[in-house]
């Protein structure tokens, strides 16, 4: 498989602004081109080739990048389609507004991962920053459509105001997950923090591991949600095996938040409790 | 033509164009799966009778199912997409949903979709919930024993309607048997469904009445009881005759089904099968015996 291989080769002194980096944004660029490409450097302004060696070709629509890569923002922002492999540390808003495409990390991510996502699918394994999902401060929505998947933990405000799509925290999550959530789904399978789902008005929000609620949750049934074995079935189908204890397991449901639309759930598992 | 002595007729099963979709239930277990397949396809004999025409195509095992629980494949066949759309929202409504523990599924990926759960979500009464699993939405009718989950649309295709075939047996017994074993032997085709009472109908039709208000009556050319009175098509030794009819989603499957169910009935006692038709000038699909079994 072809795949245009982007080394860091300087390690940015200030943060690195590069949504330049996707395969649909460089699609149909030559080396030249692709080094040539422009980025937001601290208040100047630089060039791809700066601060990346570049090898390979994009011909199969896959980008690989290498490198300890936290100070550089917007990798992968608004991409379209494609495949992009990261090694190494990634900082901030990677992914975010992406409609279409993969992205595979392996290592950290900083916050705003997939802020204002639309589709596509991305995937971390490793630990993750604040607001995974998340809609950017003054807009009335964060994610609209797609999957993160965050094998390892996240931090506060997991999929904050998201309206569609599907987040799954395998690890442990800070607080406020799913807070003014209007729709999709979160999961956290590790243990959860303060305060689920503040202020949701529709949507789910799946928690493993028994943990306090908000008193504006009412507590509806204990049962098991056929439609969460779709969703276990998507998983599989992603490649992301799904604990057998989860897919055997009764769910408690509480409906929330009843401080606003007080249409969104919580189902707690049962089994973990 | 003969098989194991039977006579295959040198004639042809005229067969229609319907819509037809397929629905894939679901239900905690096999007893409560099969609950709801059998009053989802219930009265669902004849289109001119009943709307529409409904069968099992098949049993699904837990890993061929959306949701992982036993299953059912049901094959609804009608004469226009707004027909069925509207004997699907009825009969899902009726049927499945009011039957403890079912989900039901879309099991035929066409781009074109009938609105069914889009529908049916207005029982919930405001409290039904979408829910968006890659690029499949479903919705989550709150109901008394948890939620029942249904797809938002359902794909539907031209399929074939009124395949069939007769069997002219020498006694009621040996043309049961007959009947049976062809049944058994076609439930292994996928893409079809027998719509009659266990695959059979004893009551075939010819187009028209004495009677006005009547658009079909008994086929009298093959009722044993008036041989001899009528234009009889029964050779003299055949005091029985039952009838098997197909619809498919697919003409190929249809023929495979009319070849694998002939074959089975050619047993002893069956003196010869022929087929049913209008001389060819209504349906759109002819479906020769002989090429068939060739």
């Amino acid at each position: 498989m072809a795949t245009l291989h982007l080394q860091l080769k300087a390690q940015p002194e200030v943060p690195l602004e590069a949504d330049c980096l996707s395969p649909s944004a460089l699609a149909g660029k030559t080396l030249k081109e692709i080094a040539a490409q422009p980025l937001l450097y601290g208040n100047g302004r630089a060039q791809l080739g700066d601060f990346f060696s570049l090898s390979g070709s994009l011909a199969d629509g896959h980008l690989h990048l290498e490198g300890d890569l936290s100070r550089v923002k917007y990798i992968g922002a608004g991409m379209e389609g494609g495949l992009l492999t990261i090694d190494g540390t990634v900082g901030m808003h990677l992914g975010s507004g992406m409609a279409g495409g993969e992205i595979r990390v392996q290592g950290q991510v900083g916050d705003w991962l997939g802020a204002e996502m639309k589709g596509g699918l991305i995937w971390v394994e490793g630990k993750v920053g604040h607001l995974a999902g998340a809609g950017y401060r003054g807009e009335k929505m964060g994610m609209t459509g797609g999957t993160i998947i965050i094998k390892g933990s996240a931090g506060d405000e997991v999929g904050a105001r998201m309206r569609r799509g599907l987040i799954v925290v395998t690890g442990d999550c800070g607080d406020f997950p799913g807070v003014e959530m209007r729709a999709g789904t979160i999961m956290v399978w590790g243990k959860g923090a303060a305060r689920p789902g503040a202020n949701m008005r529709r949507g789910t929000l799946v928690l493993a591991h028994r943990q306090e609620l908000l008193p504006t949750f009412v507590y509806n049934c204990t049962y098991r949600p056929v439609f969460l074995h779709l969703i276990w079935r998507h998983l599989q189908e992603l490649g992301l095996a799904v604990p057998e204890h989860l897919r055997q397991a009764f769910y408690e449901r509480y409906l929330g938040d009843i401080n606003e639309v007080g249409k969104g759930e919580i189902l707690l598992c049962q089994s973990l409790s | 033509m003969q098989i194991e002595g039977v006579k295959i007729k040198d004639t042809f099963a005229e067969a229609f164009s319907l819509y037809g979709t397929r629905l894939i239930i679901t239900a905690i277990n096999r007893k409560w799966v099969m609950e709801a397949a059998r009053s989802v396809t219930g009265f669902a004999t004849s289109i001119i009778g009943c709307g529409c025409e409904a069968g099992i195509e098949m049993e699904l095992a837990g890993e061929d199912t959306p949701d992982g629980r036993p299953g059912v494949a049901v094959l609804i066949f009608s004469v226009s997409p707004e027909e069925l759309e509207k004997q699907l929202v009825a009969r899902l409504g009726q049927a499945i949903m009011t039957c403890p523990t079912t989900a039901c599924y879309n099991g035929l990926p066409t781009e074109k979709r009938l609105e069914v759960g889009a529908k049916i979500r207005f029982f919930g009464d405001g409290w039904q919930a979408s829910k968006l699993v890659g690029e499949t939405r479903y919705w989550r009718i709150p109901v008394m024993d948890g939620e029942f989950v249904v797809e938002e649309g359902f794909g539907y295709c031209k399929g074939v309607g009124g395949g069939n075939f007769l069997i002219l047996a020498e006694s009621q017994e040996a043309g049961l048997e007959a009947a049976t074993c062809a049944v058994e032997a076609m439930g292994q085709v996928p893409g079809v469904i027998l719509p009659f009472p266990g695959g059979v109908v004893r009551s075939g039709s010819k187009v028209g009445s004495r009677y006005k208000f009547l658009t079909a009556s008994t086929n009298t050319p093959y009722c044993p009881t008036l041989a001899g009175r009528v234009a009889s098509e029964l050779p003299p030794n055949v005091n029985c005759v039952l009838e098997i009819v197909i619809d498919g989603l697919n003409l190929e499957a249809v023929e495979e089904a009319t070849r694998v169910g002939i074959r089975a009935a050619c047993r002893p006692g069956v003196v010869e099968i022929t087929a049913g038709n209008y001389g060819g000038k209504l349906g759109k699909y002819h479906i020769h015996l002989h090429k068939v079994m060739g």
